[in-house]
C-alpha cells in the first residue's frame, strides 16, 4: 500500500502574528514554521497504518511518502516528517508558492500526483493559518478521487481487498464509513499524538531521497489563481470584562443600563 | 576582461546545520512538553525524574554522542549542548542527569575502554537500560582530587577498592559508576617521589557488585531531583578487565572526562540563563507599575538588555568548545571559558528574573526562583569558577610562552 501524505508549512501557534511592510503580507521575521498540526495527525495516521501492516523483510507492504509545496525552508519540515519515520518526499520548491491561492496550490498538487502511484492520500482537516480546508478537497476533484473528511481514526484497513473503514464526529454522533481507495482522506486529531523524532529517525532521514522539483512562473499563472489576498488585519483586542459590584438587585439595573446605554445592544 | 574572484564560502558559518536544526526543534518540544510543568513537582518532592529518562532513551538522547557501532546517535557536541541546553531550560534537573549520562559516563568508556567494557557497558548506556554516574570527588576533598584517599589494590584477577566517594550525580540511581581511585601504594609513590596524580586509576564498577552502597540524599539549595548521595565502597572487588585505560592513567582520563563535561555544564548554566531571560522579558512585557508597562522603564530594559547580549555570547563560547572538540582540536581553556561564563551568567540572570518579577519572582508561583537555585550548583561542580580560573590561567601562561618574541 502506498500512502502519501500531503503536507503544508504554517507559523507556530505560539507565532504573535505581525502584518507585514505590504499590507497584504504577514511579516516573516522571527516566525518558527512548523507542519501544520492537521497535517501532522496525518502523517502520524500514515504511519500508523504502516506499522500496522507490517513489514515483510525486505519488501516494505506499506510505504510512506511526502508531497509538500512551497518556499526552501519548508525542507526542514519535510526532514522532520521523514525523521518521523515517513520513507521519500517529493518537493515543489518554489518562493512564489508563499502566497499562492488553494486553487493554484491544489492544481500544482495534483499535477504532480499524476505522476506518483499511491492507494491513500491523507492530509490535515485544515491548514492552522488561513483556517482554509479546500486544498486537499480540491485535489480530490482533480484526481476524481472519492473523499473522506475531518476523519478522526481509520477502525479498519484492509490492504487486500483495498478497503478503509473511517471513523468521523457528526454532530455529536459518529459516522463509519467505509471507502475503496484509491481514496483521499483529510485527518482530524483523533486520539493520536504525533510522535517525537528520535535520534535514529534523524539519522536515518539522511539517507532518505527528497526529489526536489521546480517549477517555472509560467506554469503557476497557467492554473490562474482565482483568489487575491487584499489585506490583513490583526483582530481587535478584546476589551477587559466589565465586573459590576453590589448587591444583586443594584447589580441587575445597572447591567441592564450598561447594555442599553453603552453597549446599546437592548 | 574582468576576473572572477573564488570566495570561500562558508569562511564562518553561525547557522546549525539541518540535523542539528531538526534536533534543536524536536527536544525543545519533548523538553517544554514533558519536562517543565514536572520540573516544579520534582524540585519540591526531590523525586528522581525516571520516567523523563526513560522518555529520552526511547528517543535515542542516551546515547546521542555515543558512536553508532554500540547503538548511539554519534551526533557531535554541538548536537550535545544543544540538546542540555534546550532541557534545562525546562528542568535543570533532567539536563544534568543526561549530561553526566552522556559525558561523564559513557564518554570515558568510549575513549579509554577496551572492546570488551564497551559491548558490555556502552550499548546499554546508550539504550538507556543504564545510567550512568562519576565519582571523582570525596568529602574531604574535591578541587584538590588528587588528595583522594579511595584506594584500589590490585589483587591479580581483581582489584579490592576501599573509600567513599561524595555528591555523586544521578547516585543511588545509577547502574554504572566511573570511579577514580588510588591504586599506588603510599610508600611507592613516596619511594619513586611520583606525584600522587600520577598514582590514580579509573575502574567502572556495578552497582550490585558486593560491597557497593550509598549514603543518604544530599538536601540541597537547587537541582533537587538528582540524587545526589554518597557512593561507599567497602572492599568491593572489581575484576581487572573494568580497569579503563592503564593503571595510573586514571587522573588523566578524569580531566579530558571533565572537558567535555564542561560543554555540558555549560550548556545547561545558559538553558537556565535563557529560561530566566524568557520569563523575565514576557512578565516585565505584561506587568504594569506607575500606569505603564514596566518593559518601558529603562531600568527593567537594561537588564533585559545585558542578558540578551550575555545570553548570545555565552552560546557562542559553548559552541566555540563544542565545535572545537568535534574538529579534534584541544579545547581544554574553551570548554573552561565557557563554563566559567555561562555559570555565572546563569546565577546572575536567575537574580535578575526576580528582581524583574518582584515579590511574584521570590515565590514559588513562578519558576524564576528555582531558576536562581539551580542556577548555583553550575558554579561549584565539574569544577569551581576559581578552578575553572586556574584552568585558563595555565592555558594562557603556557601560549604566552610558545610566542615568538617580538624582535629587539
Ligand atoms: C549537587 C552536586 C553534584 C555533584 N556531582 C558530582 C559528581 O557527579 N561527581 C563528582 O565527582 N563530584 C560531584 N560534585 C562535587 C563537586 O565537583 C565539588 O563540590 C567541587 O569540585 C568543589 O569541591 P569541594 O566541594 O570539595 O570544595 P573545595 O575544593 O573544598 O573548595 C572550597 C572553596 O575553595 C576554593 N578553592 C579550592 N582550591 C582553590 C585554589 N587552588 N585556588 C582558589 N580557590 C580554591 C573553591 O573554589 C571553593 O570556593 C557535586 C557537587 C554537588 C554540590
Amino acid at each position: 500500500m502506498n500512502i502519501i501524505v500531503i503536507i503544508r508549512q504554517t507559523p507556530d501557534t505560539e507565532t504573535k502574528i505581525k502584518i507585514g511592510s505590504q499590507p497584504n503580507k504577514i511579516d516573516p521575521t522571527g516566525i518558527t514554521w512548523i507542519i501544520n498540526p492537521y497535517d501532522e495527525f496525518a502523517i502520524e495516521k500514515a504511519l500508523k497504518i504502516k506499522e500496522q501492516i507490517g513489514t515483510d523483510g525486505v519488501e516494505t507492504h506499506c510505504s510512506v511518502s511526502l508531497l509538500a509545496c512551497g518556499p526552501q525552508r519548508t525542507e526542514e519540515s519535510i526532514r522532520q516528517g521523514l525523521a518521523m519515520g515517513a520513507d521519500r518526499a517529493v518537493f515543489i520548491k518554489d518562493d512564489s508558492l508563499e502566497y499562492a491561492d488553494p486553487y493554484v496550490i491544489s492544481k500544482l498538487l495534483a499535477s504532480e500526483l499524476k505522476n506518483m502511484q499511491y492507494d491513500l492520500l491523507l492530509s490535515g482537516k485544515k491548514l492552522i493559518d488561513i483556517e482554509s480546508s479546500q486544498i486537499p478537497i480540491f485535489i480530490a476533484e482533480e484526481l476524481g478521487l472519492t473523499h473522506v473528511s475531518f476523519v478522526m481514526k481509520f477502525t479498519g484497513i484492509d490492504a487486500a481487498n483495498k478497503k478503509i473503514t473511517c471513523d468521523r464526529e457528526a454532530e455529536g454522533s459518529h459516522e463509519i464509513i467505509e471507502v475503496s481507495l484509491p481514496a483521499l482522506i483529510t485527518c482530524d486529531r483523533g486520539e493520536d499524538f504525533p510522535r517525537y523524532a528520535s535520534i535514529t529517525g534523524i539519522m536515518k532521514a539522511k539517507k532518505k531521497e527528497i526529489k526536489e522539483i521546480t517549477v517555472s512562473k509560467e506554469e503557476i499563472e497557467k492554473f490562474g489563481q482565482r483568489t487575491e489576498i487584499v489585506s490583513f488585519d490583526l483582530p481587535l483586542s478584546r476589551k477587559e470584562a466589565k465586573i459590576f459590584e453590589g448587591e444583586i438587585p443594584e447589580k441587575v439595573s445597572a447591567l441592564v443600563k450598561a447594555l442599553r446605554e453603552e453597549a446599546k445592544v437592548i | 576582461m574582468q576576473k572572477t574572484v573564488e570566495v570561500e564560502k562558508e569562511s564562518l558559518s553561525f547557522k546549525l546545520n539541518n540535523d542539528q536544526a531538526l534536533l534543536q526543534k524536536t527536544i525543545r518540544e519533548v523538553a517544554l512538553e514533558n519536562f517543565k510543568e514536572k520540573a516544579r513537582e520534582i524540585d519540591k518532592s526531590h523525586r528522581f525524574p525516571r520516567e523523563n529518562f526513560e522518555l529520552l532513551a526511547k528517543l535515542g538522547m542516551t546515547g546521542l554522542t555515543i558512536s553508532e557501532e554500540y547503538g548511539g546517535g554519534s551526533m557531535d557536541y554541538v548536537s550535545y549542548a544543544i540538546v542540555i541546553e534546550e532541557i534545562a531550560k525546562a528542568c535543570a534537573t533532567t539536563a544534568v542527569i543526561l549530561s553526566v549520562q552522556l559525558s561523564l559516563c559513557a564518554a570515558p568508556i568510549e575513549k579509554y575502554g577496551s572492546t570488551e567494557l564497551k559491548e558490555k557497558y556502552l550499548k546499554k548506556l546508550a539504550l538507556g537500560e543504564y545510567l550512568g554516574a562519576f565519582c571523582l570527588s570525596e568529602p574531604g576533598n574535591g578541587s584538590d582530587a588528587a588528595a583522594m584517599l579511595t584506594k584500589a589494590e590490585n589483587k591479580g584477577d581483581y582489584y579490592l577498592l576501599n573509600g567513599t566517594k561524595a555528591w555523586v550525580t544521578n547516585g543511588s540511581e545509577a547502574n554504572v559508576y566511573i570511579i577514580l581511585a588510588q591504586s599506588t601504594p603510599a610508600e611507592t609513590l613516596h619511594a619513586t617521589s611520583l606525584p600522587k596524580h600520577k598514582g590514580v586509576s579509573a575502574f567502572i564498577v556495578e552497582k550490585n557488585m558486593l560491597g557497593v552502597s550509598f549514603g543518604k540524599l544530599e538536601d540541597k539549595l537547587g537541582i533537587r531531583a538528582s540524587a545526589t548521595c554518597q557512593v561507599r565502597l567497602d572492599d568491593v572487588k572489581v575484576p581487572k578487565e573494568n580497569l579503563l585505560g592503564t593503571e595510573g592513567e586514571g587522573f588523566k582520563i578524569a580531566l579530558s572526562t571533565l572537558d567535555t563535561g564542561r560543554i555540558g555544564i555549560a550548556a545547561q548554566a545558559l538553558g537556565i540563563a535563557q529560561a530566566s531571560y524568557d520569563l523575565a522579558s514576557s512578565y516585565a512585557k505584561t506587568r504594569e507599575a506607575f500606569g505603564q508597562k514596566i518593559i518601558n522603564f529603562q531600568a527593567i530594559q537594561f537588564m533585559l538588555v545585558d542578558l540578551a547580549c550575555e545570553v548570545e555570547a555565552g552560546r557562542l563560547l559553548i559552541y566555540q568548545a563544542a565545535h572545537m572538540k568535534d574538529q579534534g582540536l584541544k579545547y581544554t581553556r574553551q570548554a573552561a571559558e565557557a563554563k566559567l561564563f555561562c555559570s555565572e551568567l546563569a546565577t546572575k540572570a536567575g537574580n535578575i528574573a526576580i528582581q524583574i518579577l518582584g515579590g511574584y519572582g521570590y515565590t514559588t508561583e513562578y519558576d524564576a526562583e528555582r531558576y536562581y537555585r539551580d542556577a548555583k550548583i553550575t558554579e561549584i561542580y565539574e569544577g569551581t569558577s576559581e578552578i575553572q580560573r586556574l584552568v585558563i590561567a595555565e592555558n594562557i601562561i603556557k601560549e604566552i610562552g610558545e610566542r615568538i618574541g617580538e624582535p629587539a
